[in-house]
């Protein structure tokens, strides 16, 4: 008899789950079909809404406090597809004359957009606040019309600090999703490039919010709840925009970079590329439209040539060999050696870059006059390997450690890489090469600067920074690596870039400005084009340096017209803001 | 001869039902976790599926074996399942719980889950050696002493949910096994006097989950949150539903959970009460027919495993959809076959091929 009993038992579990199951039934009958069309229209206009409070991103200023990027709040009219449904075209209708707008174009812009029906749809961009009012007026009689707000960022110098401050552009997907959800939100706009990406951790405020009940018109009842929103930090940087402004107005046409850097503690004054873009553009959704036009050409207006661009430094590279040489004992600064206009190098012909020749130089008269067969002469006795740790004691081949994304290593080559990667022996032709900035030497404009302030500061390797105060408080500071030096080597190199620049028949003459010393040294490199680049480094005051500069213009031809002209006007900028 | 056994009483009903659910459970999962930019072969309802493989696999393998086998694994199953619900506290804790284990990086498993199937093992056992009629209270104690210890590391993982899931497991064997109707009943009602002393233990969150139910308007943005969202998503479904991929609640992400304890919202936003009676009707199918064979089997230990086995699939479905509707405090059960979740899918499934193991296999007088 326990087999039945176990079955009435089951039985009666079984009723019990029943009517469990049908107290579910009926709730969901409840739910679903009584008061289905309640619900319904709940969650057509879900009460429940979260209004973002925006924070402002932080400014960058320059270092005298202009400002040159900033965001204000500008304002869309959106509809959301779904909520507006048959009415769109009456309130097209009645839209159009506040925002001055055709009607038809208005209804192109809503149909082209393809987005799901939930998201919504762009109808005007940019609109005045007078215009966001009287349609914020108008909105309870539009269902589906709103009204956003976003901050939109604006550069006032334009194109000419473009690569420097780099732009804002909304996250990839995979970004979202790697996102901290307190921090940003999917729709947020992050730096992209230049001091936007750099010090984005800076600038980047956090998006507050109210929790909110709305009635069925969506309109404010109750808040559920507030977090307030947190500004971004305004960021100041070392940089003069006017100077900026007024060297990339020079490099206007041109292809290249200057940086210019003040030696007090190794701030950048200027970082001009060329060409360049408009970051303004970035910022709009519509500007964004043409930016592809920016990233397809050739000439890559968006790199940043300074930091990223790699280029043989020529002759404005003997100062390593030059230092090289007398550092090792090879090479006696009253030494003179003969130029005949070339040398034959392992049977085969060098040439100096003046074919007529030099004639007799001593190492001032040689750096003045970049005479190529003195530093082929130095720089094989000195030997390749001296070189190349002279080189890198000046911080190439490697990285600056500048505060800005993308910086570019260079490269010197030796013995041991060419060995190694192209299976091929060091020749003395490959030395010769290299002690006059040629071969397989790459350098960024940035280290070239570097390696100036090194001489220009007697021995201070200087981390450039474009990072000067941070909400007000200074954060930057003096920070250098000490190039082990004999001073009387660096005089004599010195005095060869006074005479570069200040004696008649010196290569740099052109970047002399009245009333101010300037020293340098011109280098003429080739691309593998029939224009070479042009390249002048220097610095000044020449007794006291208070300020280094490079200028590059890519297949600029001569180092010392294309090149030194650029930093004679920009030596005149300085003196007149007094720089210098 | 043996071969023909198996397949008459191959019960088909008990085989199809689960899949069909199954199959709504997906296509809930996909809509729920949908990304426009992710590719079919990455979605969570793929790996569901993977899950659902496996699990159908199982029904085949243990249906051919003997039920009465498993009276030999109850307790090396239930010594591991202890094992593994003590390692889960050395593992970090995810979400503020320590619930899952990590195999390998590549899928966590929830001994929780286990423990519920060693439980049930250990009882079956217990109540096919012991005869109510019989029983002294101290040996009696032992069946309590059997859900007791997981069901507390359970709770202190913390789990509420499926250790809840326990108490009705245990006490629905316990009756069919014979047990003191009368008494059962008054455990009950100690159990609820004993419930505020209960609410001293539990952690914040669940104390206010519970009280939260108890008044959903209290704590908007928080536990509140969840159910109004959940009712909403439910009620605006309607009759028919608002159609696959539809359902403005899901897409809006207004539904918080909802590819796992709240998936239900999802069907009854997308399939209305259509498709929400027809998921109701189909584990009704398998509950029923669970009892039945727990009623029909005159063996004790595969009528007690039918018993516990099929009143775990329905107090989960029962808790899952009364706390997705407001009926009940959000817990934490997952619907078995249709929140997405490895474990829970192939313990679902191991207790389905259990019935229908026990089905084929038992001995008919």
């Amino acid at each position: 008899m326990v087999y039945q009993k176990g079955e009435i038992r089951a039985g009666r579990l079984s009723l019990f789950i029943f009517i469990l199951i049908f107290i579910i039934f009926i709730s969901l009958f409840r739910l679903q079909v009584l008061k289905g069309s309640y619900y319904y229209e709940l969650s057509e206009k879900n009460r429940l809404r979260v209004l973002y409070l925006e924070p402002p991103r932080g400014k960058i200023l320059d270092r005298k406090g202009r400002t040159i990027a900033a965001s204000r709040l500008s304002f869309n009219c959106t509809v959301i597809p779904r909520e507006a449904k048959s009415t769109i075209h009456e309130t097209i209708r009645v839209i159009s004359p506040v925002l001055k707008v055709d009607e038809l174009r208005l209804e192109e812009s809503f149909k082209k957009s393809k987005a799901g029906a939930f998201q919504s749809v762009i109808l005007a961009e940019d609109i005045s606040l007078a215009e966001a009012i009287t349609i914020e007026e108008m909105l309870d009689s539009m269902p589906g019309v709103l009204i956003e707000t976003r901050p939109q960022r604006e550069y006032p110098y334009r194109d000419s600090a473009a690569h420097l401050l780099g732009y804002t552009g909304p996250m990839t997907d995979q970004e979202k999703e790697a996102i901290d959800p307190l921090e940003y939100r999917p729709t947020d706009w992050v730096g992209r490039d230049g001091v936007e990406k750099f010090y984005e951790n800076y600038l980047h405020g956090r998006a507050g919010g109210i929790q909110m009940e709305v009635n069925s018109r969506g309109r404010f009842m109750r808040s559920l709840g507030v977090r307030e929103p947190r500004d971004g930090r305004n960021v100041e940087l070392t940089v003069d925009a006017e100077l900026q402004k007024f060297t990339q107005d020079l490099l206007r046409n041109k292809k290249g970079s200057v940086i210019v850097m003040e030696l007090g503690e190794g701030g950048i004054l200027a970082m001009n590329s060329a060409p360049s873009f408009d970051s303004n553009l970035f910022a709009s959704t519509r500007g964004r439209k043409e930016v592809g036009r920016y990233l397809q050409a050739v000439h890559s207006p968006m790199m940043n040539r300074g930091i990223r661009g790699q280029f043989p430094p020529g002759s404005i590279f003997k100062m390593i060999t030059a230092l090289a040489g007398l550092e090792n004992g090879k090479l006696k600064s009253t030494a003179s050696f003969h130029c005949p206009g070339f040398l034959l190098v392992g049977g085969k012909r060098f040439n100096c870059w003046d074919h007529s020749g030099h004639g007799a130089q001593r190492l001032t008269e040689a750096l003045a006059h970049s005479c190529d067969v003195y530093f082929y002469l130095t720089g094989i006795s000195a030997g390749s390997e001296s070189i190349y740790s002279k080189a890198v004691e000046f911080g190439f081949s490697q990285k600056s450690g500048i505060d800005l994304p993308g910086e570019g290593i260079g490269f010197v080559p030796n013995r041991e890489w060419k060995k190694k990667k192209k299976n091929q022996a060091w020749y003395d032709g490959d030395t010769a090469n290299l002690a006059i900035g040629q071969g397989f030497l790459q350098v960024t404009p940035l280290q070239a600067l570097v390696m100036t302030a090194a001489l220009a500061t007697n021995g201070d390797r200087l981390a450039p920074h474009v990072l000067h105060k941070i909400d007000g408080v200074k954060v930057s500071e003096r920070h250098g690596v000490r190039v082990p030096m004999t001073p009387a080597y660096l005089e004599a190199v010195k005095k060869g870039l006074d005479a570069a620049v200040n004696t008649e028949t010196g290569t740099g003459r052109l970047a002399r400005y009245p009333g101010v010393r300037v020293a340098g040294k011109t280098g003429t490199s080739q691309s593998g084009q029939p224009e070479d680049h042009a390249w002048f480094v220097g610095y000044a005051p020449a007794e006291k340096p208070k300020v280094a500069m490079v200028v590059l213009i890519e297949h600029g031809g001569h180092g010392g017209v294309a090149a030194a002209s650029v930093a004679h006007e920009i030596f005149g900028f300085l003196k007149k803001e007094n720089y210098l | 001869m043996r071969k023909r056994v198996y397949f008459k009483n191959f019960d088909k009903v008990l085989f199809l039902t689960p899949v069909l659910i199954f199959i709504i459970g997906i296509l809930s999962i996909y809509s729920a976790s949908f990304k426009a930019h992710e590719m079919i072969q990455q979605t969570l309802a793929v790996k569901q599926m993977l899950w659902m493989g496996i699990g159908i696999l199982l029904v085949f393998l243990i249906a051919r074996t003997d039920y009465f086998r498993l009276v030999d694994w109850a307790w090396p199953v239930y010594l591991f399942s202890l094992l593994l619900l003590l390692a889960v506290f050395f593992v970090p804790a995810r979400l503020g719980a320590h619930r899952w284990i990590s195999i390998g990086g590549v899928f966590n498993i929830q001994p929780s889950e286990i423990a519920k199937l060693a439980v049930i093992l250990m009882l079956a056992r217990f109540f096919s050696n012991n005869r109510p009629e019989f029983i002294s209270k101290a040996r009696l104690a032992q069946a309590f002493l059997i859900v007791a210890v997981p069901f507390l590391l359970i709770l202190k993982e913390p789990d509420l949910g499926t250790g809840l899931i326990l108490i009705p497991i245990f006490l629905s064997m316990l009756y069919l096994w014979g047990y003191s109707a009368k008494k059962i009943l008054l455990m009950i009602g100690l159990g609820i006097l004993a419930a505020p002393l209960l609410i001293l233990f539990l952690k914040d969150y669940q104390r206010s989950r519970i009280l939260v139910f108890l008044n959903p308007s209290m704590d908007p943005l928080g536990a509140g949150y969840t159910i109004i969202q959940s009712k909403i998503a439910i009620g605006s479904g309607g009759f028919f539903g608002k159609g696959l991929f539809s359902g403005t609640q899901n897409r809006l992400q207004f539904l918080p959970e909802k590819h796992t304890d709240f998936i239900f919202g999802v069907i009854g936003e997308e399939g209305g009460f259509v498709a929400s009676c027809t998921v109701l009707f189909l584990f009704w199918l398998i509950i029923r027919r669970g009892y039945q064979i727990a009623g029909q089997t005159p063996e004790r230990f595969g009528s007690s495993l039918a018993c516990g086995m099929t009143t775990m699939i329905a107090f989960q479905t029962v808790i899952n959809l009364g706390m997705t509707m407001g009926l009940l405090p959000v817990v934490g059960v997952p619907l078995p076959l249709v929140s997405y979740g490895g474990t829970s899918v192939i313990v679902t499934m191991i207790c389905i091929a259990t019935l229908i193991n026990i089905k084929i296999h038992r001995p008919l007088f």
